[in-house]
């Protein structure tokens, strides 16, 4: 399908000395500062950094989108030589989505939730006011680039789709030496037209005389080529191509596909945009609105939307931040094989080291508004030569394969004798009512395992694995619907109905949460954020708090002058700083950490990860840590327990379950970590 | 393709301070700070708080500036333009108009601050109750809401004061309005507390081993309650006109108190002669729920997070 060859190393987009200032509170904030680079048409670039690198912001100047006081304030930026700063906002209506095609970071807020979406995609044309019969061809001519329209690009229709399959099917009951028309008549009138599309196909040909070994064939085959053929997105040469592929004489194929291939109507094209972003049964997905959709399919819809009108550029930015891990790796491979196929140059903003590396030719590594490195991405990610590129290698758990080793050396007297393990969850299953009726939707199914007392316990699995309701019944938040856990050899029931029991329980499991922004009491000081566990216990007066909660401060590496300040001052990291120290403040045992990680950008993660295993060594802790990041577990636990919709898949030692999966859900999550075969 | 892609390394000049270091240099800076420093940028707040501040000193200290009784009206003097011996004229009865406006000031900020107060603190235990607990509680506490909403406010007030008829007190006003008052921050309070009982550190705090009670009182309740606040502030101006509104329909205080409702009522008979007595209590009465209103707008925008940031 590859019909755009762009030329040698025609430059598509040049950005030279770009700068770009915001106003906050009447003072000017360098965001971007000569940041100079070119992406060559085709060509896949990724532009990595941590959150405020100004990575976002540089592509989004790109089509005049800066949020809020940004403004361009030096450089240039020429797209296909024409100098883009200083335009008006006209000219980049007509080259957004034309030229520039943009996939939004956020899947859930960037479609409207009022309209279907096919419409949406629909719009995508319209305003673009793409030509839904023909595909574009954009040719070099006289230097000038234009779009010409030849028949042999005419778009596959559906009406078409099903005469094609039908003539098909006829020659090839010809080849078994049937006769078609005899045939034909047997079949009742009603499925004649759409015979290909029946699923009883096999039963009609057999009831009109046709050998069930030929009618099992020729069912077959037909499937295969209905798979292969993409209404309004397949153009006629495809089709006489696969036709081909099927056994069809070039003469015969192009036969059928001048006689029926007339070009497709939207709705079709709409669907074959949707069918090549991956999603199946576009033609009704379309019809559907998108609280209907998952993430995953709405960043599929907004992927077909982005490519709608054929643009030269496509803008990633962080387009499944929000996914689960395999998600991100369909959706990602998708955009890959589709912009290469279509000749769509890509840059792809990221945080991710390993994915910008996986998923483009050349690596650009942002650092507070400059580009500290840039080549090609292989080289640079053997050879980064920048420190800050080789601190963000050393940090990115997706590039490192053995588990941290802790680096104090004090160890906890062990010799007091307590249970083996801390939690033992049996035949652990919890049901909710699924709203409006009166089925129950399982959301944990039969689970078993423990946790043992002072090693880490990673419970890994993608939304909706029944991770996190695990986590609340281990917290005790929940109630199991059936079977039971056992917190250091007693039953949680019993401790939940005991008010000593529940609160010593209390004392010792401690939870931290994913969203630092929404842990912590934003009108608690953060002095009175740590101490309140100790306040709630009545463990010590308002002194022996006031030097315990300097001490856990210590413990995690803030100042103490913190105390008196509050959760709005902090940074992410620092809040989830803050939330450890809470939790270690009543000398807990065990650790929960729910996604604990996951909100942050990668040094700060590792910062957090190293203080964690750090602790753990000093203080014996042990953690039931929750996350959907593999590569995570793989630098930080012992144990891992993997989950899929409510069920226990695998469990085992970290390097066995890494070294040798064995179930086929484990590998492809252990395959979507990306970047983790490039080194 | 990728061969020949330059490989660019920049000056090695970049800072690279600690990971995530805490900058102790940082002003302090907490939600009640933040909230403070935005709320004394906002010149609406200083108009609205000096408006009150002088109508506070007319109710507590109305000798300050006036010693003429507003109840003594000689009815020779029906009916006097303006003069230095009654600066804003005299009423058709004889009274002295400005006394009159001058007094009328306390029994308006009193029925409609305390109102607020009475009203906003039965609205919030309810709301907080009702969100928090949910359930069968929180279905009984919304459906009592939803029934006062239904209920006319000026035929129910009617109703009531009719009870009280030989009372002379503002407590009766009071009574009567709180009826209402607690429907509106109930309703608020309720929606507030669920938005917050959502949030993570709540549910951090019950893993901690919190109470109910301590999270209800010292987590939900705290950060659930600005917009209560705002809009009680905005109430206070709403309740002055509904006290206003009952006394102009000879409902609210008796003749033995000075209301600026009953003296625009009285004020409709001379209307086409003397326009300006009904004129001065009526500037007083939107003068002063102005004041209210801006002032709980201003309190608005300092207290929403989402006017932040």
């Amino acid at each position: 399908m590859s019909k755009i060859i762009p030329e040698a190393s025609e430059t598509l987009l040049d950005v030279q000395n770009l700068s770009i200032d915001f106003d906050v509170d009447k003072r000017k904030v360098h965001a971007v500062q000569g940041v100079s680079f070119t992406v060559e048409a085709g060509q896949k670039v990724a532009i990595v950094g941590e959150s405020g690198s100004g990575k976002s912001t540089t592509a989004h100047s790109l089509i005049n989108l800066l949020p809020g006081s940004g403004h361009v304030t030096g450089g240039s930026i020429k797209l296909e030589g024409r100098e883009m700063v200083g335009e008006s906002e006209k000219t980049f209506v007509q080259i957004r989505g034309k030229k520039i095609g943009l996939v939004p970071q956020d899947p859930m807020s960037n479609l409207n939730p009022v309209y279907k979406i096919g419409k949406q995609i629909g719009e995508a044309l319209d305003a673009n006011n793409v030509d839904v019969d023909h595909d574009i061809v954009q040719k070099v001519v006289d230097g000038k680039l234009e779009i010409q329209h030849s028949d042999d690009e005419l778009f596959l229709g559906r009406n078409a789709r099903r005469k094609i399959e039908n003539e098909v099917l006829k020659i090839w009951l010809a080849e078994a030496k049937y006769n078609v028309d005899e045939i034909m008549q047997k079949v009742p009138k009603e499925s004649q037209d759409n015979l290909s599309l029946r699923k009883d196909l096999f039963n009609i040909l057999v009831a009109a005389g046709v050998s069930e070994e030929n009618a099992s064939d020729i069912h077959s085959r037909i499937v295969k080529l209905h798979k292969s053929m993409t209404v309004g997105s397949s153009i006629r040469i495809d089709v006489i191509h696969t036709l081909q592929k099927f056994g069809i004489s070039e003469s015969k194929a192009t036969q059928i596909a001048h006689e029926h291939i007339k070009g497709s109507e939207k709705v079709d094209r709409i669907a074959g945009l949707l069918a090549e972003a991956g999603l199946v049964h576009a033609g009704q997905r379309a019809k559907q609105y998108p609280h209907e959709f998952s993430g995953g399919m709405r960043q599929r819809a907004l992927i077909a939307m982005g490519l709608a009108a054929r643009p030269r550029l496509l803008i990633a930015d962080e387009p499944t931040s929000a996914l689960d891990v395999t998600v991100q790796k369909r959706i990602l491979d998708r955009i890959n094989r589709l912009t290469s196929t279509l000749g769509v140059a890509v840059l792809f903003i990221t945080h991710d080291l390993g994915l910008a590396a996986e998923y483009s030719d050349k690596l650009i590594v942002m650092h507070k508004g400059r580009i500290v490195e840039s080549g090609a991405s292989l080289e640079v990610l053997r050879n980064p030569k920048h420190p800050y590129t080789k601190k963000l290698m050393n940090a990115a758990p997706s590039l490192n394969a053995t588990r941290m080793i802790s680096e104090s050396t004090s160890q906890i007297d062990k010799s007091i004798q307590k249970s083996f393990n801390v939690f033992e969850f049996e035949n652990l299953t919890k049901e909710f009512k699924l709203p409006g009726t009166k089925k129950n939707f399982k959301a944990v199914d039969d689970i078993t395992f423990a946790v043992q007392r002072g090693k880490t316990t990673a419970i890994v699995g993608e939304s909706g694995s029944g991770k996190s309701t695990v986590a609340n019944m281990a917290l005790g938040l929940l109630k199991p619907t059936s079977g039971r856990i056992l917190f250091e050899s007693t039953n949680m029931d019993e401790i939940m109905k005991s008010k000593k029991l529940s609160k010593d329980f209390r004392m010792k499991v401690q939870p931290v949460f994913q969203n630092p922004y929404g842990s912590l009491d934003p009108l608690y000081s953060l002095g009175r954020a740590i101490a309140e566990p100790m306040e709630i216990h009545g463990v010590g007066n308002s002194k022996s708090r006031t030097a315990r909660v300097k001490e856990l401060l210590e413990l995690v590496q803030l100042p103490s002058s913190i105390m008196t300040r509050y959760p709005n001052e902090l940074s992410g990291g620092q809040r989830q700083r803050i939330a450890i120290a809470r939790a270690l403040a009543l000398n807990s045992e065990l650790i929960l950490l729910d996604e604990a990680v996951s909100a942050l950008d990668v040094l700060v993660q590792e910062q957090i990860l190293h203080l964690l295993n750090n602790l753990q060594k000093e203080l014996g802790l042990t953690y039931l840590f929750i996350t959907h990041d593999l590569a995570v577990v793989n630098i930080v636990a012992d144990e891992v327990v993997v989950m899929e919709s409510g069920k226990l898949v695998e469990t085992g030692k970290t390097a066995d379950i890494f070294k040798n999966p064995k179930q086929e859900y484990t590998k492809n999550l252990l395959e979507a970590i990306p970047g983790r075969n490039l080194i | 393709m990728a061969s020949n892609i330059e490989h660019f390394v920049a000056d090695y000049d970049t800072d690279l301070s600690q990971v995530d270091e805490f900058h102790t240099e940082k002003e302090v800076t907490g939600l009640f700070r933040e909230a403070l420093a935005i709320i004394i940028k906002n010149p609406l707040f200083w108009i609205s708080s000096v408006i009150i501040l002088i109508l506070g000193s007319m109710a507590l200290f109305p000798g300050l500036w006036t010693s003429t009784d507003p109840l003594y009206c000689p009815i020779g003097d029906s009916n006097l333009p303006a003069s230095s011996a009654h600066i804003l004229g005299t009423t058709l009865q004889g009274c002295d108009v400005y006394a009159r406006v001058i007094d009328g000031a306390k029994p308006s900020l009193a029925i409609g601050i305390m109102t607020t107060i009475i009203g906003t603190a039965i609205g919030v235990l309810i709301g907080t109750l009702a969100g928090f607990f949910g359930g069968v509680l929180d279905s009984i506490l919304s459906r009592l809401i939803d029934i006062f909403y239904a209920i006319p406010f000026i035929l129910a007030a009617v109703a009531v004061l009719q009870l009280f008829e030989s009372s002379d007190s503002i407590w009766k006003v009071i009574f009567t309005l709180s009826i209402f008052a607690w429907v509106g921050p109930a309703r608020l309070m309720r929606s507030a507390v669920l938005s917050v009982k959502q949030q993570e550190f709540i549910t951090a705090s019950v893993s901690l081993g919190a109470t109910n009670k301590r999270n209800m009182f010292f987590h939900i309740l705290p950060n659930a309650i600005s917009p209560v606040i705002s809009t009680a502030t905005i109430n206070i101006g709403a309740f002055i006109v509904a006290e206003s509104t009952l006394s102009f329909l000879g409902l609210g205080l008796g003749s033995n108190t000075v209301s600026w409702g009953q003296d625009i009522a009285n004020a409709r008979d001379i209307l086409v002669t003397t326009p300006s007595v009904l004129l001065w209590p009526s500037l007083f009465l939107a003068v002063t729920t102005l004041s209210f209103i801006f002032l709980g707008d201003a309190i608005r925008e300092a207290l929403d997070p989402k006017g932040r940031r």
